[in-house]
């Protein structure tokens, strides 16, 4: 067998089946629009669109079935970079950034902004530290990489046991905003609604594994963008008279910034320290838009960047899409669309938090509290909005909003008709659906690949592997689906529980592993166990409230725990050896065979001669 | 495929562009928002500045970072001629 890479080249046709794709998707909900207008039934519609959707991307993940483990396991390193990147992007901010950040920078203005900046510079720091030695190296999954850039089983047990920690809050945070979504569009039961949701992403990745997930996602990221630039160009085509909200709120927001001042919302400063973005419950808007540090304190905004910075550069999730693109360059390449897209969405989604709060006082201007405007009377009707009992004066600050529900209240504001709302609705979905699947799939690929091959005996064959992997998908979207339907907690809390968690164990030993040789298994482990256990006793003991330093915050400690212990225990145990030194030295060179490829073909080749 | 002797030089260049490329953006992603209050004084398009530099401005600053950094470990990577053979 030739030592040399097998170039992989992606599908030349891709581009046209999306852009079919991409038309379909506008002509039906333009067709939807007409059917409104002509007087379809309400209901009709949101079924159509619900079915439809989801229909969609299950049929897209279902179509891609496969039979080889290249496929199922890396989609045969195929994936193109706009496409990966793109996926990535809408995976990364996910169901619970739509809604959660959108009501966050609402309700608190500049300060909810330390989370979407996190998660941006996560994907810089990722492609900048971490993402191409990964795509070098192979592996379908972390622990894959861990264990065999540390020669070890134990290490690679390690990191998939505490990499199922992040990936399973991430599933049940996603799953939430999935039925939140769902809700939204039709009026199923909680338990129609969430076996619905496991159902279509088991049909859907169960017959493609990282294939299915890679042409699903890229769908319903597409979805998801359109549902979210659509609606948002139109309002600032209505707003600034521009279609370019993200950079035309300026006039707005000089306005706005007048008009809270006359109404009086508080300009406060919060202590340094603290950390106190709005939750799930009805709550009114915090302070002035523009004006920083009035619920997040200025090193607190700073620290919980660094944070999910960390959380998204080292998330199991995410790492595993960088292993099915073409190249280490293609890797890189990938990871720069999904800085822009992500940057975009960031954008529209402050642009539009603040054309809402200006609508919000224009309407309110010279309205009593017995004649309040229709567009605020339907919020209420739905349960977005309410108005505080001990008001005494029709302002601001006399109402109160629903976090998670501000995406979709902004369009009913705006009266627009009821296709349009639900479009952003059916966006939503779509953005958890791809999170949730891609965690779901990395979890898949954890028990094929690590856990079964872990286990004591002979190493299983590729069809074995396959097999746990598929079995695993349900198993999993089961256990996902149980705790959301049983924990009550705010999807954005699990949701950055889980990146201080991946923050934590995996931040600090998958960095050292490329940047310093010296690191060695004994090391790795420590790391990994110190980071771990001290983020999740910083989590444990803020959500118990046994402490007053903020939860969100626990990665402080566990990022650089991982990192102390993992150097300590490091140079007080045996250096690594020859083997491991030359694969670190490969590993940080682009070009050459993939090692995760060049070590399975050593173990294939060893089986033989003993044989 | 690169040579034996071309791998040192090869990885203290591409260490040098990681820190070219990291530094300068953690370093504004960190003092930004420090003095976004006291910046929210003047305005830009429109804009109070604080708040343009840490939504607009670190957005921008991070996709100048990403695009320059690929553009740059390419050319490093032909260079040493570690680049992949595709």
């Amino acid at each position: 067998m030739s030592a040399r890479p097998r170039p992989q080249h992606a599908n030349p046709l891709l581009g046209i089946y999306f852009g079919i794709f991409l038309a379909s998707f506008l002509a039906i909900a333009l067709l939807l629009l007409i059917f409104e207008q002509l007087g379809m039934a309400e209901e009709r519609i949101r079924t159509l669109l619900t079915i439809g959707s989801i229909g969609f991307y299950t049929a897209i993940g279902a179509a891609v079935f496969t039979t080889e483990p290249a496929q199922f396991f890396l989609a045969h390193r195929r994936i193109p970079p706009v496409f990966a990147g793109l996926a990535l992007a809408v995976t990364a901010i996910g169901g619970t950034g739509l809604v959660a950040f959108s009501g966050a920078l609402f309700l608190a203005g500049f300060d909810a902004l330390c989370i979407p900046i996190g998660i941006l510079a996560g994907l810089v720091a990722m492609v900048i530290l971490i993402a191409p030695y990964i795509r070098k190296f192979g592996a379908p999954s972390v622990p894959g990489y861990l264990g065999m850039r540390f020669d070890s089983l134990t290490v690679r047990l390690t990191a998939a046991s505490l990499a199922a920690a992040p990936l399973i809050l991430l599933i049940v945070a996603e799953l939430k905003v999935a039925l939140l979504a769902l809700s939204w569009l039709v009026d199923w039961s909680d338990s129609v609604a969430i076996t619905s949701l496991l159902l279509a992403l088991i049909v859907m990745l169960v017959p493609g594994g990282a294939r299915s997930l890679s042409w699903s996602s890229a769908a319903q990221a597409i979805a998801a963008l359109l549902a979210i630039l659509i609606p948002a160009t139109i309002i600032a085509v209505m707003m600034s008279n521009l279609p370019i909200g993200q950079l035309s709120h300026g006039a707005v927001l000089r306005q706005l910034s007048r008009t809270e001042l006359q109404q009086g919302l508080p300009a406060s400063i919060a202590a340094a320290m603290s950390f106190e973005l709005p939750k799930q419950a009805l709550q009114p808007i915090v302070g002035v838009y523009a004006k920083p540090f009035s619920s997040v304190g200025s090193i607190s905004f700073v620290l919980v960047t660094l944070c999910i910075m960390a959380g998204i550069a080292a998330s199991p999730g995410h790492l595993g899409r960088c292993a099915v693109t073409t190249s280490v360059y293609e890797t890189r390449k990938s990871l720069g669309w999904s800085v822009l897209v992500a940057g975009i969405l960031i954008m529209t989604l402050s642009a539009n938090a603040v054309f809402f709060r200006e609508i919000l006082m224009n309407q309110l201007a010279g309205a009593v509290a017995g004649n309040l405007p229709p567009g605020i009377k339907m919020l209420f009707e739905h349960g977005l909005a309410g108005l505080d009992p001990a008001a005494t004066k029709l302002a601001a600050t006399s109402f109160t909003f629903k976090r998670d529900g501000v995406v979709i209240a902004l369009p009913m504001l705006m009266g627009f008709p009821v296709v349009l709302v639900l479009l952003v609705a059916a966006g939503v979905l779509a953005a958890a659906l791809s999170a949730v699947a891609a965690s779901l799939t990395q979890l898949a690929i954890i028990v094929g690949e690590d856990v079964v091959i872990g286990l004591p005996g002979e190493a299983p064959s590729a069809s074995s592997r396959m097999l746990a992997a598929r079995v695993a998908i349900p198993v999993v979207a089961g256990i996902g689906g149980f705790g959301a339907m049983i924990t009550t907690r705010d999807p954005m809390d699990l949701m950055l529980w889980s990146l201080s968690l991946s923050g934590s164990a995996l931040f600090p030993v998958l960095l050292l592993s490329i940047w310093w040789k010296r690191i060695n298994s004994w090391g790795a482990l420590a790391g990994m166990a110190a980071g771990f256990a001290v983020a999740l006793t910083g989590l444990v003991a803020g959500a118990l409230g046994v402490t007053r330093f903020p939860e969100e915050l626990a990665a402080v400690f566990g990022i650089p725990a991982g990192f102390a212990a993992a150097i300590c225990v490091s140079l007080l145990t045996p250096a690594p050896g020859r083997h491991v030194l030359e694969m670190v030295r490969d590993l940080r060179v682009p070009g050459g065979e993939t090692l995760h490829d060049r070590e399975l073909r050593l173990q294939r080749q060893k089986r033989a001669q003993n044989r | 495929m690169i040579e034996r002797k071309e791998r040192k030089p090869y990885w203290r260049h591409t260490k040098w562009q990681m820190l070219t490329s990291l530094l300068p953006f953690l370093l504004t992603l960190i003092v930004l928002p420090l003095y976004a209050d006291r910046l929210n004084g003047h305005k830009f398009l429109g804009f109070p500045l604080g708040y343009f530099l840490v939504c607009h401005g670190l957005i921008l600053i991070a996709v100048i970072t990403v695009f320059s950094f690929v553009n740059r470990q390419d050319a490093i990577d032909h260079w040493h001629g570690a680049n992949e053979d595709l």
